[in-house]
């Protein structure tokens, strides 16, 4: 929405700032150093580079798209906007599909397959996994970035991110140094639950579609009234 | 005429433009993490009146985007100027 | 405002970063037999400076069970997930510089740079906990039809809530 005393505003200020100084040519010399470095990678061992590459690409998209997720779980509480959230939920939604094609086809190969065999992110779950989220949760929002985020911002030339960094490599290596205690604890009872042994391939992809897809709709619904109402 | 004048020297920042006379309040969130500029401005516009303008320089990318989007569905009027290498400056005339 | 405009210069939409976020991690597992995680590579970073310092944490409980262990030929600071995070910080340092909108930005003041220390020290010692973080715990976990990416999503939004109150009372 336009407003003519914005338009002032704005023609005053343009006169006043200098031209943007193009940061083309650095872009051209990373880009090579990326390129370089991926053949490198191609040549020795071509997992890495398919890592590199994509790795690439995932910054390149969330830099771009202003991807966040930790807005993703703030927004809808503080201002009441789920368009991030929404978008979390296509990405889940995407990757369901492709993740479920992936493993069936892993594992129909595998006749008596273990939860080792699965691709993918597979885990105990239990009070572990809630005490861990809570922190998790609390740690992103005054840390102003989640793990993914917190990359990106470092990207992007925030010097804040680097001490959320040096937070991460310090609460890391003491949850791993911990990580007995707590496995003796909670862990070691935690079972992990993967759902298609419960529930078969074909029924957990559809169901999780349409949960994920109520999901979207719900968040959907909520955005708009929060749009036409004063917060 | 008048009294829009006086009332305009009275609410503080003032500038005439064109004949026009603007209330701007000036928000600073540079160097601020990603939902402090947007908190900043929701509780910025709540003491303003009608009409009146606010201005804030941020340098976070996702301001930019979460604060229009935010600007946007509240019915104000928003736009933004790039003052140079990654950071902003935000105009919000407060509509509602 | 052209296409070509529209796509390099403005911001693209979030639901465009989900679509190729989805496609992207898709991508991933099918080429290299493992889903999208990041926050071992900090673990990683960790171990091999505590290495570089004389202290050894390769015997360490954590390494021994269900931590994620370094493949043959690895090192800490040479394996799949630090090609991962560099790429990622690099991928975002060229898009900003593509826009020319990267610039040095600055800590504020002493309170901020408390809050991200203990935020980061916070969300690495929960993803120890919850084995993964925001994409290897929920982004790669959900897709992966496990119950524990169900339950860290709900639980990262709990905390993410009492976050927000401690960020209303302390910062603003």
């Amino acid at each position: 929405m336009k407003s003519s005393r914005i338009e002032e505003l704005k023609r005053q200020r343009q006169i006043e700032i200098r031209p943007k100084k193009s940061q083309l040519p650095f872009f051209f010399f990373l880009i090579s150093i990326c390129i370089v470095f991926y053949l490198y990678l191609f040549g020795s061992n071509k997992i890495y580079s398919i890592i590199w590459a994509i790795g690439i690409l995932i910054g390149i998209t969330m830099q771009r798209s202003g991807f966040c997720f930790v807005a993703s779980f703030r927004d809808p509480v503080m201002v009441g906007s789920t368009s991030l959230f929404r978008a979390v939920i296509i990405g889940l939604m995407i990757s369901t599909v492709g993740f479920g094609i992936f493993q069936y086809i892993t594992i129909s190969n595998i006749p008596n397959y273990l939860i080792d065999d699965i691709p993918g992110q597979i885990f105990p779950v239990g009070i572990n996994t809630m005490i861990g989220a809570i922190l998790f949760g609390i740690g992103m929002v005054i840390a102003g970035g989640c793990a993914s985020g917190t990359l990106i911002r470092i990207g992007e030339g925030h010097v804040m991110q680097i001490v959320v960094l040096v937070g991460f490599v310090i609460g890391t290596v003491l949850g791993a140094g911990h990580f007995g205690f707590w496995d003796k604890l909670i862990i070691s009872s935690s079972k992990t639950i993967y759902i298609p042994q419960y529930m078969g391939f074909l029924p957990t992809i559809i169901i999780q579609i349409l949960v994920l897809g109520i999901l979207y709709i719900l968040a959907g619904w909520y955005d708009r009234k929060n749009s036409i109402m004063n917060l | 005429m008048d009294n829009n004048f006086r009332y305009c020297l009275s609410a503080g920042y003032v500038k005439i433009i064109g004949g026009i006379c603007m209330t701007e309040h000036r928000l600073d969130c540079m160097f601020e993490a990603c939902p402090i500029p947007l908190l900043k401005a929701h509780k910025k516009l709540q003491t303003m009146k009608i009409g009146e303008i606010l201005i804030m320089q941020t340098d976070h990318n996702c301001s930019i985007i979460n604060v229009v989007e935010w600007a946007k569905k509240q019915g104000h009027y928003i736009d933004y100027i790039e003052l140079g290498e990654g950071q902003w400056e935000i105009y919000i005339e407060k509509a509602k | 405002m052209n296409l070509k405009h529209r796509l390099l210069k403005k911001p693209w939409p979030y639901w465009v970063g989900g679509v190729v976020l989805g496609l992207l991690n898709i991508f991933l597992l099918f080429t290299t037999g493992s889903a999208w995680k990041i926050t071992t590579s900090f673990l990683y970073l960790g171990a091999g400076l505590l290495n570089k310092l004389g202290i050894n944490i390769n015997d360490w409980y954590y390494f021994k069970t269900y931590g994620t262990k370094l493949n043959v030929g690895e090192t800490y600071f040479s394996n799949s997930l630090m090609i991962m995070a560099i790429a990622m910080i690099l991928g975002s340092l060229a898009s900003a510089l593509f826009v020319s909108e990267f610039g040095i930005k600055k800590i504020k003041n002493k309170k901020q740079l408390t809050f991200a220390l203990l935020g980061g020290i916070m969300m690495g010692y929960g993803t120890r906990l919850s084995f993964g973080c925001n994409v290897g715990a929920y982004f790669s976990a959900i897709p992966s039809f496990s119950l524990h990416g169900w339950i860290f999503g709900i639980f990262m939004f709990v905390g993410a809530w009492i976050g927000s109150k401690i960020l209303f009372k302390y910062i603003l």
